[in-house]
């Protein structure tokens, strides 16, 4: 059943630009627009607020993630690998 | 061509990053360990084989990858790994998005952190769907490319970026989720009689 309650996501999206914004929001987050097309949006970004907003939350979002996934190695695993790669160049 | 006695050197560095993704691909410490040794080791193994001066780190995730996906996760398949119902695009800015403390001087990144917490993002993570859980650890935790993507996963880029549209729409629901239940069921209730009002809040 749908979610009547659930905002459309065009609904305060209002120009062409806009839409353009959200169209490509990840393809510019992960860095994979030509340089060109990074411009136009980036200009698209100073001047509205709400793509600007929506732009800013994601990459945040996305650090969280990432930030939250970093582990650190146990040291003793650190040994064992090191100490494998010794055995196996010292049985060459 | 690369030479087997400057291999630990070269590849030692990249052990934090490679033990990050196996921990979210396995779910378990001592699998992740293991599965992070035998990469380790067939990457020694075959580093002759392996052109000197290109990326050493896609072709270390190309092989825990694939090693992943041959040892561990015949045994590890659940249920429960089937498509889901398509979820709106920016699922969670239209939800809290309007929380950004703005006024507060903060930043949504510690707002949403105040939200979520290190363990449920993990969790989010660790819950997604396995072709969308690893297109979405090699972008959003190792910054790799798509094409890199497409390399390390031997998937067309087309398919990179769908999984990754797909199962970035999936991660905020599940984060969602998580912010929900947590509102529901505080895990840190306020002791008995030590402001106790202060606490309720409805």
């Amino acid at each position: 059943m749908a979610d009547s309650t659930a905002p459309d996501p065009c609904a305060d999206s209002g120009s062409d630009d806009c839409r353009q914004a959200l169209a490509v929001l990840y393809s510019y987050l992960d860095g994979e627009l030509t340089i060109e097309r990074r411009t136009v949006i980036r200009t698209h970004l100073d001047m509205c607020l709400p793509c600007g907003h929506r732009y800013t939350f994601e990459s945040e979002l996305r650090q969280v993630v990432s930030t939250c996934c970093q582990e650190k190695v146990p040291d003793e695993l650190r040994d064992r690998i090191a100490s494998a790669l010794r055995r196996e160049l010292e049985g060459r | 061509m690369a030479d087997p006695a400057t291999f630990a050197d070269d590849a030692m560095p990249l052990m934090s990053s490679l033990y990050s993704a196996a921990l979210r691909m396995t779910r378990k410490p001592a699998d992740a360990e293991d599965l992070v040794q035998e990469t380790y080791l067939k990457a020694y193994r075959a580093y002759e084989r392996f052109e000197a001066g290109t990326n050493l780190k896609a072709w270390m995730y190309r092989i825990l990858t694939n090693t992943y996906i041959n040892a561990y996760r015949k045994k590890q398949r659940r249920p429960d790994e089937q498509d889901l119902d398509d979820v709106e695009d920016l699922y969670l800015y239209h939800r809290i998005g309007g929380l950004e403390g703005s006024t507060l001087g903060r930043s949504a990144e510690d707002e949403l952190m105040d939200l979520f917490g290190e363990d449920e993002v993990k969790a989010a993570v660790e819950d997604l769907p396995e072709h969308y859980r690893l297109p979405i650890l090699l972008a959003d935790v190792e910054g790799f490319a798509y094409k890199e993507i497409a390399e390390i996963l031997d998937v067309p880029i087309g398919t990179v970026m769908s999984r990754l549209h797909r199962g970035r729409k999936q991660l905020q629901k599940r984060l969602y989720d998580f912010a929900e239940r947590r509102r529901l069921l505080p895990d840190d209730p306020e002791p008995a009689g030590v402001g106790a009002d202060a606490s309720d809040e409805s």
